[in-house]
């Protein structure tokens, strides 16, 4: 595999880790833009674990998103009791908060950045990506995820249902920040070099961005906005001068035309009465 | 206890303003029962005092002889009582089988009812007791069609599957009959019927007073948030007090 390929199929699986960092807690209607504060958390945990005790990599990133997690349902307490754009607001001065946190955490290099010594590779990436996919697509189908559609739909009908709103608002946070540790700790690790620049509020907005592009009322929106928004860039590179004003304009075109995103629950219909037996296409699926 | 549900001189104020006046009444088990009244009475109000949506100013509510008024509303299904709503509360873009799904929540036990996978699985246990509600509302055809893709009337029975799942005693249905034609109208006066034959009480809000009149037993009117009248369908229409509220006679 050539360097340029590998190099973009690395920025890919991280941005899919990422994605779901900022699914999860949309899946539950929230709009989470201190992601990048929980993705620094993890980047620095998991660097400081390997670099001082000699943690391996891996664990070290497990351990981080772990952290994360645990941070997270703390952080939620204060968070969690404000609703919509004030949410979002609050996320985002946490982010704040941390970024200048990075930067005077003189242990971890303060402004200057952090090397990371040990190394993780393409293929604990892809691993790590691919768990983080197929644990999202899974709890998805269970009651949990049922469950959390209900929350994000409707808290009131929810609860009188026996759902514990708040429990699952928690849980949807939590997860989101747990994933977004580990996607700091693979980072860090790969890159061998870590500084507070990399968790700002414009990586919280990217992310964000692709994934309510891709579209949050299924698993594979994030998947599709990932792919879409790290491919497309690349693709666009023939037209070094046009790419940014064609990406913004792709993007716009998406808000417009396909305001849930571009995989919605109607396009998984399509493909079930594809492949559903003996039901021809276009027959309603009973 | 023969008494199933039990409000017991329950007052509900907004902000000074009393919309439910001093309010006691007892529906049996097994009994179907109608909560009627003119537009703004409060019928809608006593089912969201009943379910927990927000507390009572004064008074006691019992189901099963327990005292629920302090009981949180996310676990007063567990104690017997479910509902539907007046305006439609489902999940549009999810299936009308995962939206009646989401009322098996209040008989889940434990994390491994959380993480089965229902919503992959074909056939479960779930997904079949979630389709024989849906059979017992005569709905079992439309399990994978989207919910919003239904019309008003399809869509409100939905919601009585829904309730049916929560295991509870008693359902309290708002307008259930709301949208649907006469045909229509008729089928779920069946199915409602055959429901509480089958052990549940049922209390019903309802305008049309041929389907109260056909459907229950015992009728409470509700006027300006008081009880007028209670009574036989028959025993109601008689008293003077109910005639007025419906004709607009001002009593004073
Ligand atoms: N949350 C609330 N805050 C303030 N006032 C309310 C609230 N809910 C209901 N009310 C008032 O209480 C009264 C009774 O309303 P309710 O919805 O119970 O009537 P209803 O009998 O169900 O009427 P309808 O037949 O139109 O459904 C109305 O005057 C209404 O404005
Ligand atoms: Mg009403």
């Amino acid at each position: 595999m050539s360097g340029y390929i590998e190099g973009i199929l690395v920025i890919l699986l991280l941005n899919i880790v990422f994605a779901y960092a900022v699914y999860w807690p949309l899946a539950a209607g929230q709009l989470n833009l201190g992601v990048a504060g929980f993705v620094g958390i993890g980047a620095y945990a998991s660097a400081y674990a390997s670099n001082e005790y000699g943690v391996p990599p891996y664990l070290a990133s497990l351990g981080a998103a772990l952290v994360t997690f645990a941070a997270a349902i703390i952080i939620a307490v204060p968070v969690l009791r404000t609703r919509g754009i004030y949410l979002a607001l609050a996320t985002f001065a946490f982010g704040q908060v941390l970024h200048s946190l990075f930067l005077n955490l003189d242990v971890v290099g303060g402004a200057a950045g952090y090397p990371v010594n040990a190394y993780i590779g393409i293929g604990g990436i892809a691993t790590c990506a691919l768990g983080v996919f197929l644990v999202t697509l899974f709890l998805d189908r269970t009651r949990f995820g049922l469950n959390m559609v209900a929350v994000h739909h409707d808290n009131a009908v929810s609860d009188l249902f026996g759902i514990n709103v708040r429990l699952y608002q928690t849980l949807a946070f939590a997860i989101g920040a747990g994933i977004a540790g580990l996607g700091g700790g693979l980072y860090g690790h790969h890159f061998s070099y870590i500084e507070p620049q990399n968790y700002t509020i414009l990586f919280s907005i990217f992310v964000v961005l692709f994934v309510l592009l891709g579209g949050t009322q299924t698993v594979f929106g994030p998947l599709l906005g990932a792919i879409f928004f790290t491919l497309l860039p690349e693709a666009l590179r023939a037209s070094e001068e046009w790419r940014y004003a064609i990406f913004a304009v792709l993007i716009i075109g998406t808000m417009i035309l396909r305001p849930q995103g571009l995989f919605t629950v109607h396009e998984i219909r399509i493909f079930r009465r594809l492949f559903d037996r003996g039901t021809p296409p276009g027959r309603a699926h009973g | 206890m023969a008494d199933v549900l039990c409000l017991e001189g329950i007052s509900k104020s907004f902000g000074g303003l009393e919309v439910i006046k001093n309010l006691s009444f007892a529906v049996a088990r097994g009994q179907r029962t109608a909560l009627v009244g003119p537009n703004g009475a409060g019928k809608s109000t006593v089912f969201n005092l009943i379910s927990g949506v927000y507390p009572v100013t004064a008074g006691r509510i019992r189901v099963n002889g327990r005292d629920i008024t302090e009981v949180p509303s996310r676990l007063r299904m567990r104690c017997g009582v479910s509902r539907s709503f007046q305006n439609i509360r489902l999940v549009p873009h999810l299936s009308v089988l995962e939206n009646v799904m989401i009322g098996q929540t209040p008989r889940i036990s434990g994390p491994a009812d959380i993480l089965y996978p229902l919503r992959l699985v074909r056939g479960s246990r779930w997904q079949r007791e979630a389709l024989a509600a849906l059979d017992r509302v005569g709905l079992a055809e439309f399990a994978g069609s989207q919910a919003h893709d239904l019309p008003y009337g399809v869509q409100k029975q939905i919601e009585i599957a829904r309730a049916l799942l929560g295991g509870a005693d008693v359902l309290l249905l708002d307008e259930p009959a709301a949208g649907l034609n006469a045909q229509e109208t008729e089928d779920l006066m069946a199915r409602l019927e055959s429901i509480s034959g089958q052990g549940a009480t049922i209390v019903v809000v309802e305008h049309n007073m041929q389907f109260v009149g056909a459907l229950c037993g015992h009728v409470i009117v509700l006027d300006f948030g008081e009880k007028i009248a209670e009574g036989t369908p028959a025993e109601v229409r008689r008293e003077p007090r109910v005639v007025e509220a419906y004709l607009g006679v001002n009593a004073a």
